[in-house]
């Protein structure tokens, strides 16, 4: 039987380490006279709680053989392993474009970018084209119903002077 | 609040539509009750009116659970979290050709738990906020534990891993401007950190963003298969069937709404809660399963009284019964309505608007969700490309429009990243949640009662209602162990 992965373990682990670096930075305020444990402590106790939890869960995964250690799943076929691998893709390649979106927001403006993401978006969900530019017009139009006329949100507008 | 404020058109149509959205997001697999109310939530604050605001979460709150039991019934795939228990029998009656009878059902028992829900908050919200006026900041303290430490156990999942959880969200609940002393934490020299993580952005992110990635992740599609042959159901041939079953209606919503009121237990816990007490009380438990009218009208009606049971100590103590209310705290923070028992007398006209929208939007949902029964095959057409979409450009521009700052926009990434994260990892979200909400209250309570009895604890365990709240805290954690202990001694002597 494997070990399974411990992404939970490494994850509170770097929790736990950031909030002990970056507490130590948070200056203590000598208020009350000694009365109220400061404003460190939470931060560090909190951090340390996770440290401890996320060594615990390393363990327990890298030394299989309580019910914790057990393995993720058995062994997935060819085709399954193929669909995981292009779920994979799908969520990262999504996750890349949302990035570039919210960076291009204030460069190409709100219109431009949210235009050029949903277009993306749903073109890499395989949606036909007609249905994507109707589907994406129609949000743009009642995003700007909506927020930008009912409600007189300003959206951004591009640095780059681009009209629309 | 005069009830007749309520019946404006300026409330009146923004809630009519914000219970439209609610069944669509409802009636749509993969789209949850918190997630409609995540994203609508944004769009309250531009009502001007926080009475519009509150009935527009009330309408989405109430009309999602129900409608996630129609894709439950046609396609055996919950609309939501809190329809999964009616999937099970709801299904095995349409295809017995009795699909109307199992909706109508799910609609009338979903009106009546819902009534009775928000009846007891009625009556019982009041009355604690009395008993909460005795509450100092000892109290407070361990009544936080206590909410955390709950919501800990009763989330799926491991309880350690729910425990962890609620330390993270109490730990990222520190970012900001100390209140107590007012030094600066995990600020990086960043404006918009001083204020903290802005709640609403990391909620549409948690529940919002993170369902996109989710779907993203799943390969496939959701497929549909058509029911047909069903036999055309009467209204009234329902409301028969609910008189005969009136008792487990009754018992269902009554749990339901205790269940509904527990910190992180939610409508799901409380609907196979129902489900499973009505399957072992029930003289025909044979039938569960395989279209036992009983195991519709069980989860059904404990969902929606989860719901309104969810308020009591979120109105009471400000303390979220689920993620729905955790959301709306957040929001009425911000409509500078502040929650605890001082909300019964400072804020009386608003806790009074937020009784009768509840109360009417059970109402309204007969005739709302008969239509949205109606309007479901339309739905179903609907590509989930574009749902999802839909979902991302609205949590974008509802995470912009609060403040006008992309900033909360990388919150809301940040946490949605964060929530995928967990989940994938079978870590329960809600004790993230209660750590972000309860956190600030739980250290301020802790330091403050300090400074006043000069570093001594010996106050928070001596108090009588603290001494109360320690042992519950103890019974909560007790309980597993004792169970799995006589479990044990039971298995070592038949051996």
């Amino acid at each position: 039987m494997s070990a399974r992965l411990p992404w939970f373990g490494c994850f509170l682990v770097f929790a736990g380490l950031c909030g002990l670096w970056f507490g130590a930075s948070i200056r203590e305020s000598g208020v009350s006279g000694g009365h109220d444990i400061g404003p460190r402590a939470f931060p560090f106790g909190l951090s340390i709680l996770l440290l401890a939890g996320g060594i615990i869960d390393l363990a327990t995964a890298i030394f299989p053989g309580g019910k914790h250690g057990a393995s993720n799943a058995g062994a997935l076929s060819t085709s399954q392993t193929n669909a995981a691998k292009s779920s994979h893709a799908r969520v990262l390649i999504f996750l890349g474009a949302l990035l570039v979106y919210v960076f291009a927001l204030p460069w190409l403006g709100f219109n431009l970018a949210t235009f050029l993401f949903s277009m993306g978006m749903l073109f890499l969900l395989r949606a036909r084209w007609l249905a994507a530019m109707g589907f994406t017009l129609s949000i743009l139009l009642l995003i700007h119903l909506l927020f930008v006329l009912l409600f007189k949100i300003q959206l951004p507008r591009s640095q780059l002077g681009i009209p629309f | 609040m005069p009830f007749a404020d309520i019946l404006q058109p300026s409330v009146i149509v923004p809630w009519i539509l914000a219970m439209a959205f609610g069944h669509f997001v409802g009636a749509t697999p993969g789209l949850t009750a918190t997630m409609g109310v995540a994203l609508i939530v944004p769009l309250t604050f531009y009502m001007g009116d926080p009475v519009a605001g509150l009935a527009m979460i009330i309408g989405v709150s109430f009309t999602a659970i129900f409608a996630g039991d129609i894709p439950a019934t046609y396609l055996r795939i919950p609309g939501t979290p809190a329809s999964a228990a009616a999937t099970l029998d709801g299904h095995q009656l349409a295809r017995q050709g009795k699909a109307g009878l199992a909706l109508y059902l799910d609609l009338f028992c979903s009106c009546l738990g819902g009534l009775i829900g928000v009846a007891l908050l009625i009556v019982l919200a009041p009355q604690l906020a009395k008993f909460a006026l005795k509450f100092s900041n000892f109290e407070y303290f361990w009544l936080a534990v206590f909410g955390l430490s709950m919501s800990a156990v009763v989330s799926v999942g491991a309880t350690w891993k729910g425990l962890l959880a609620a330390a993270l969200g109490v730990l990222l609940a520190t970012v900001g401007i100390d209140v107590v002393s007012g030094v600066p934490r995990f600020t990086f020299n960043n404006v918009e950190l001083t204020s903290g993580l802005s709640f609403i952005p990391a909620m549409i992110g948690l529940f919002g963003l993170s369902e996109v990635l989710r779907s993203l992740a799943r390969p496939g599609e959701i497929k549909q298969t058509e029911i047909e042959h069903q036999e055309k159901t009467r209204s009234i041939q329902t409301l028969l069937v609910i008189w005969r079953h009136k008792w487990l209606v009754l018992r269902s919503s009554l749990l339901g709404t205790f269940i509904g009121a527990l910190p992180g237990a939610g409508a799901d816990i409380a609907a196979w809660a129902a489900y499973g007490i009505a399957q072992r009380t029930s003289k025909q438990a044979g039938q569960f399963g395989k279209g036992s009218i009983e195991g519709v009208i069980a989860p059904t009606s404990a969902n929606n009284a989860a719901v309104g049971g969810a308020w009591i100590p979120a109105l009471v103590f400000g303390i979220p019964g689920d993620s729905v209310t955790a959301i709306v705290l957040g929001a009425l923070i911000m409509y500078n309505i502040k929650p605890g028992p001082l909300l019964f007398e400072q804020n009386a006209g608003q806790v009074q608007a937020i009784f009768w929208i509840a109360l009417l939007t059970q109402l309204f949902l007969i005739p709302s969700g008969y239509l949205m029964i109606k309007a479901f095959a339309w739905i179903m057409r609907v590509p989930r490309s574009l749902i999802m979409t839909g979902v991302v450009l609205f949590s974008v521009v509802g995470a912009f429009g609060l403040k006008n700052s992309l900033f909360d926009v990388w919150v809301m990434i940040a946490f949605g990243l964060l929530g995928f994260f967990l989940e994938s990892q079978k870590v329960p979200l809600p004790p993230l949640i209660l750590g972000l909400i309860l956190g600030p209250m739980l250290e301020e309570h802790l330091r403050t009662g300090l400074i006043k009895t000069s570093g001594s604890f010996l106050p928070f365990l001596t108090r009588p209602i603290c001494a109360v709240l320690v042992t519950l805290l103890a019974l909560v954690f007790a309980a597993p162990i004792i169970s799995r202990w006589r479990q044990w001694r039971a298995s070592s002597k038949s051996a």
